[in-house]
């Protein structure tokens, strides 16, 4: 059947309880493997304590130890995991199922109805009514309603159950979340505060870049200065290492250099600090040797989940409400220099995902009693900024707008329902290069930030940061409800 | 099951660590999956924290198979040495 549904004219049960079924299956399988290895890795231990001894054994049996067990509580989490999702999948089959069937009865009950009102009014019509006949027809019609009443009465409640499934569900997979994750639910107005270390996939350095200067000395030799940094193993922060190599010509009449020229070649190296500076010649001027070199690039990225819960005390509510947060920021920048000067991009990103949920008992005018109520919210924030350095001076910019040193201001700020988040890019001077990135969760603020500052020696600053606030939330959320 | 405590018994142990290793595959990803706002929002959270269990589970048999590789390269680097000497000594 096509067309009019009663009761809904959205989906009350969405999803696919087929591809539910297909992700379960999949996860049995991760499941299987994942059992078998963890068995695997300890049988094999334990055979090896019959006939190796020594450190390397020991040493083997206890990495073998420390990977069996993660491998062990990977198994039960897929476990289940593939029991919610495969009861979820039943559950969302079944209301799919019968949802229809009584949607279509519904339906054929309300054509029913309009003919035997087409009826009725034809038999009213008629200037001669036959009694018996119209008394009938109101009987039918009757019948009709009381049918469309039943139905309307066993779909809320087969609503009302798959309504219960869902929370269930999500409180079963939040509930393994939570343990997994280690948290601690059972304090007061406990506050979790995580800084993620950012993982660096590159460092600021001179990469594949070279970068040379020319001039003289104070002998007036001819000094040529070629400065070569190098990334270390894997683009890993440490090992960086700045190679500076200065050949010395002897100026003409010279005494000092016995006339040869002389180079001298110096390594610098680095653990996770950007080089330092290398030697100037006096009166050197700074040349660029191609049209346009990076030196320097830098970008990490940090995800953090997090959860809480406490007793709250409202206007109308009275219970528990607990928070969960998906934190994810990214930042990179990058800089090059060629013909017309220095530029420098960075940019930053983060994203926020809270659940928040809040159960206890309600006072108010729609509603008295205990009840559940369950959000989820994201916001997202980007800010990047521009810097050039050329003969004309610096400049910057971002998001089109042109600005001239100094810090610069925050665009993009929005603030809705206790969800609050907003870009900054600002523009300092100093060296060095950082990337922060935290996450903060707690009943009363749930905040993401970003910020990548002092960028490749020049001097760009961005951040990002992104504020929810869970008690706000809920209460928005129960106002909508009236609650 | 044997355990033979040779270089080459424990080389084989190494690569059988990494294939298991292997086996594990990857976590299938819920991504996709359409449902109910709710459910999704806590799926995502448990599909992030099964993927990142799984990829601590791979680092620490890669880190298992180090140790046999480790162990086996000492051992047979020790065989080398005591040859070496066997045919020098006098």
């Amino acid at each position: 059947m096509t067309g009019y549904l009663p009761f809904t004219s959205d989906d009350p049960f969405v999803g696919d309880a087929g591809a539910l079924r297909d992700y379960t299956h999949e996860l049995r399988k991760t499941q299987d493997a994942s059992a078998k290895v963890a068995a695997a890795v300890k049988d094999v231990a334990v055979a090896s304590e019959a006939s190796w001894v020594g450190d390397a054994a020991q040493e083997f049996r206890a990495r073998a130890a420390d990977g069996a067990a993660p491998l062990e509580t990977l198994t039960a989490q897929l476990d289940e995991t593939a029991k919610i999702i495969n009861d979820y999948a039943t559950a969302l089959a079944l209301a799919q199922y019968c949802g229809r069937a009584f949607a279509n009865q519904a339906h054929d009950a309300l054509v029913a109805r309009r003919w035997i009102q087409q009826q009725l009014d034809a038999a009213t019509w008629s200037g001669a009514p036959d009694p018996f006949a119209v008394s009938n027809l109101r009987m039918q019609l009757h019948d009709q309603d009381n049918e469309s009443t039943r139905l309307r009465r066993r779909f809320d409640e087969l609503q009302a159950d798959f309504e219960e499934s869902v929370s269930s569900t999500r409180a079963a997979l939040f509930k393994l979340w939570s343990l997994a994750s280690r948290l601690d639910l059972s304090g007061k107005s406990e506050e979790l505060i995580e800084n993620p270390k950012p993982k660096l996939t590159a460092y600021p350095g001179l990469g594949d870049g070279k970068g040379v200067r020319k001039g003289t000395d104070g002998h007036g030799n001819h000094v040529e200065q070629v400065t070569e940094d190098t990334t270390g193993l894997g683009g890993n922060a440490k090992g960086t290492t700045r190679t500076v190599t200065t050949t010395t010509k002897p100026a003409a009449g010279s005494r000092g250099l016995s006339g040869r020229a002389v180079t001298k070649k110096v390594d610098y190296s680095h653990d996770g600090k950007i080089p330092p500076a290398d030697p100037k010649p006096s009166t050197a001027k700074k040349v660029a040797e191609s049209t346009k070199v990076t030196v320097a690039s830098a970008s990490g990225t940090a995800a953090s989940s997090r959860g809480t819960k406490a007793e709250t005390q409202g206007k109308n509510f009275g219970g528990e409400a607990h928070a969960g947060v998906n934190a994810k920021a990214k930042a990179n920048a990058s800089s090059s220099i060629g013909a017309d000067g220095i530029t420098a991009t960075a940019g930053v990103s983060a994203s926020a995902r809270l659940e928040v949920g809040a159960s206890g008992s309600v006072t108010s005018k729609y509603v008295n009693g205990d009840i559940s109520v369950h959000a989820s919210v994201g916001a997202e924030a980007e800010a990047k900024a521009n810097l050039g350095i050329s003969k004309d001076g610096l400049n910057a910019g971002i998001d089109g707008k042109v600005f001239v040193g100094g810090e610069v201001g925050a665009d993009g700020n929005i603030d809705l329902g206790g969800i609050g988040a907003g870009g900054h890019a600002g523009v300092t001077y100093g060296i060095g290069a950082e990337i922060d990135i935290k996450a903060k969760v707690s009943l009363n603020n749930v905040s993401v930030k970003a910020d990548l500052g002092a960028t490749l020696g020049l001097g760009g600053h961005v951040s990002v940061n992104i504020n929810i606030h869970p008690k706000e939330v809920i209460h928005n959320f129960a106002d909508l409800f009236g609650l | 099951m044997r355990f033979d405590v040779t270089p080459d018994a424990l080389d084989t142990a190494a690569q059988q660590i990494r294939q298991q290793s292997d086996s594990l595959g990857q976590t299938p990803s819920a991504a996709s999956l359409r449902t109910v706002p709710a459910v999704n929002g806590a799926l995502e959270l448990v599909d992030d924290l099964l993927r990142a269990d799984l990829n601590g589970a791979r680092r620490n048999l890669s880190s298992i198979a180090e140790a046999l590789t480790s162990a086996a390269n000492t051992y047979r680097s020790n065989e080398s040495a005591v040859a070496l000497a066997t045919r020098v000594a006098p």
